[in-house]
């Protein structure tokens, strides 16, 4: 009972984060469960799903199929769908019943690509994991079946970690038009508005930039395969944009800076969210607005590639607890942690994260890019 | 040199753990760096490798330890230097061993275990019968490149046998682990050769081995030991010494 939740409701799970990654792309991707997590996916983890032309389908699992192991009615059903579909690819995705009783997402994908010839892949996720783990790994299989080794653009990044559940409102579009701006060419965004063929050159960026925690594995691939180095971090408040774009500048002729972590020690203000956003907050805090120490804190998984930023993990609901009642002068985090610290005195400045509220608090998600996060933020500090 | 898997299955209690330890220290003696990872909730399989010594297993760790589970909490060295695993189980009567299985491996893939130890073979110890997606882990894509049945001529060990070859052609459209050949481990009953010969026939393959029943296995387990260890010049110790250089023929 130890990971007890009863005010923050479950955040979006590993094989939301892989439907999502396919979503721009001519895909097949079908949820290995009883419907429930495919509504799941659609009603609460992926804010495009509405008014969309992009399908999800449902195996429809029942207990006879999993006890059986029927695994060859999901195939024949996937074959017969790619016949009038005609996808670019296909995605078994895996959820909590089929992953307990030992489904062979991996495998069901081999036999269906073997039938079909589309490229297909099986995802173990279990729905235990978040949905940025999915994410990685749904991007590190496609870029291993499509990525090719193409020609270096100088001057041109890739923004990895780009995702719908990250950014549902139009901040990937503000990012790349600032980099544009500044005279950065943007190779392409994945897996927000990425497409085949963008998917396939890839390898054509000259650095990476990681936007989120999610990015981090195709990153890893990126630089193992095509030596493609990479920068964590994202443009937010003015001058934090502008140092931002420096950096991007900087790394793109071969002088990396990382992304500077303000500490947690004698903190006074606290930043939880997703781990890169966090990070990109306190740094705006710091340069914006002269705040040396902001705490920041993430709520999803960890990543070697972030140890040594001073992150406060944040395992469960009582850890967010125990943290929130820290003497903060300001906490920025999603509107339902406000419940966990009914008799704080800090300064809540609501900052929702769709991966925690869904679309509760869609239409208060923030884009921050740029002097944005300084109107929101002066907004947000004068509320009485 | 690459590392190359076999997955060693076969009906409950027909000798697949003293066949598999004897096979990893006769490929120890060999010079060859050896894995053995037992799939079976009893957790017994490296028992005679490890002198009798119960290690803890995957799932009893990651129970205690969770997240902050090592290598070195799991993996042990036996006779021969062969680094011993156990995926272990739950408690008799609930919970799931399939699972348990899928898991365990897991586990050992994040712990980065093959690369750790960078073993020439790794042979796995599966539980009976393929009776579940958990008990065909050893033979999906990543793991075992071959498979191995030990069986004798009685009939349930042949049916079993039958189960885990209908399994392996299963898999074959997914490109999975291939069917090496039989392990006749002998019980001594009537016309024996010829009945696991003519299984062997119908089911396309060929037998790796003919280990004879000798009363050395039960006098080296007594002892804790592998026949390989206590009794090295015996003529069952040659038995299981042509087996190793079979499979050591694979690699």
């Amino acid at each position: 009972m130890a990971k007890l939740s009863i005010y923050i409701p479950p955040f979006s799970p590993d094989y939301s984060g892989v439907a999502s990654t396919f979503f721009d792309l001519n895909a097949i991707a079908v949820l290995h469960d009883a419907s429930g997590c495919t509504g799941n996916y659609t009603g609460y983890d992926e804010p495009r799903w509405y008014g969309s032309h992009s399908p999800i389908y449902c195996s429809g699992l029942r207990e006879i199929d999993a006890i059986m192991g029927n695994d060859q009615k999901l195939i024949d059903k996937v074959i017969a769908a790619q016949r009038d579909i005609k996808a670019d690819m296909i995605a078994i995705i895996g959820s909590p019943v089929p992953m307990v009783v030992g489904c062979d997402a991996k495998g069901i994908a081999a036999e269906i690509e073997n039938a079909t010839g589309v490229p297909s892949f099986g995802f173990d996720t279990t729905g235990t994991a978040y949905y940025d783990k999915g994410i990685g790994m749904a991007s590190a299989e496609l870029i291993r079946k499509f990525t090719i080794s193409a020609p270096q653009i100088p001057g041109s990044v890739n923004l990895l970690g780009a995702n719908a559940i990250d950014f549902p409102s139009g901040q990937i579009d503000s990012i790349r038009a600032l980099l544009e701006e500044n005279g950065i060419h943007v190779n392409a965004s994945f897996p927000y508005g990425i497409t085949l063929s963008a998917l396939r050159t890839l390898s054509s960026a000259s650095l990476n930039i990681i936007m989120s925690a999610s990015g981090i594995e195709a990153a890893r691939i990126l630089q193992k395969r095509f030596g493609t180095p990479y920068l964590i971090g994202l443009p937010y408040g003015k001058n934090g944009a502008s140092s931002f774009i420096n950096r991007t500048r900087n790394a793109l002729n071969g002088k990396y800076e990382d992304i500077i972590s303000t500490g947690n020690d004698t903190a006074r203000i606290l930043v939880m969210g997703e781990a890169v956003a966090s990070l990109a907050i306190a740094e705006a805090l710091r340069m914006d607005y002269g705040y040396s120490k902001v705490a920041t804190a993430s709520l999803f998984s960890r990543y070697r590639e972030l140890d040594g930023k001073e992150i406060i993990y944040v395992e469960d609901e009582a850890g967010a607890k125990k943290l929130l009642s820290n003497d903060w002068d300001i906490i920025i985090a999603d509107p339902l942690y406000k419940r966990l610290a009914p008799n704080s005195k800090s300064r809540f400045i609501s900052y929702p994260s769709y991966a925690v509220s869904s679309k509760l608090h869609l239409d208060m998600i923030p884009d921050l890019t740029g002097s944005n996060f300084n109107e929101f933020f002066n907004k947000e500090r004068s509320k009485s | 040199m690459n590392m190359r898997r076999f997955a060693i299955y076969g009906k409950g209690g027909i000798g697949k753990s003293t066949t598999t330890s004897n096979l990893s220290a006769a490929l120890a003696d060999m010079g060859l760096r050896v894995m053995q990872i037992g799939c079976d909730p009893k957790a017994d399989s490296t028992q005679l490798l490890m002198h009798g010594q119960k290690i803890p297993t995957v799932l009893d760790k990651i129970k205690q330890k969770g997240s902050a589970i090592t290598l070195e909490d799991v993996a042990f060295r036996g006779y021969g230097d062969v680094v011993c695993v156990e995926s272990g189980g739950p408690t008799p009567g609930i919970g799931c061993a399939g699972r348990g299985i899928i898991t365990a491996f897991n586990t050992l893939e994040e712990l980065d275990a093959y690369s750790c130890f960078s073993p020439d073979i790794v042979l796995y110890d599966v539980l009976g019968d393929v009776v579940c997606g958990g008990f065909a882990m050893p033979i999906r894509d990543g793991y075992a490149d071959e498979v191995m049945i030990v069986t004798s001529g009685e009939k349930m060990a042949l049916f079993a046998a039958r189960n885990i070859i209908l399994a392996i052609e299963n898999f074959a459209k997914r490109g999975y682990a291939k069917l090496a050949g039989i392990i006749e481990n002998s019980r001594n009953i009537e016309d024996e050769d010829s009945i696991v010969r003519s299984f062997s026939n119908e089911a396309d393959t060929q037998i790796l081995s003919v280990i004879p029943r000798s009363g050395t296995v039960q006098r080296a387990e007594d002892m804790n030991m592998t026949v390989i260890e206590a009794f090295p010049d015996s003529a069952q110790a040659k038995c299981y010494r042509d087996l190793a250089s079979i499979v050591a023929g694979k690699i």
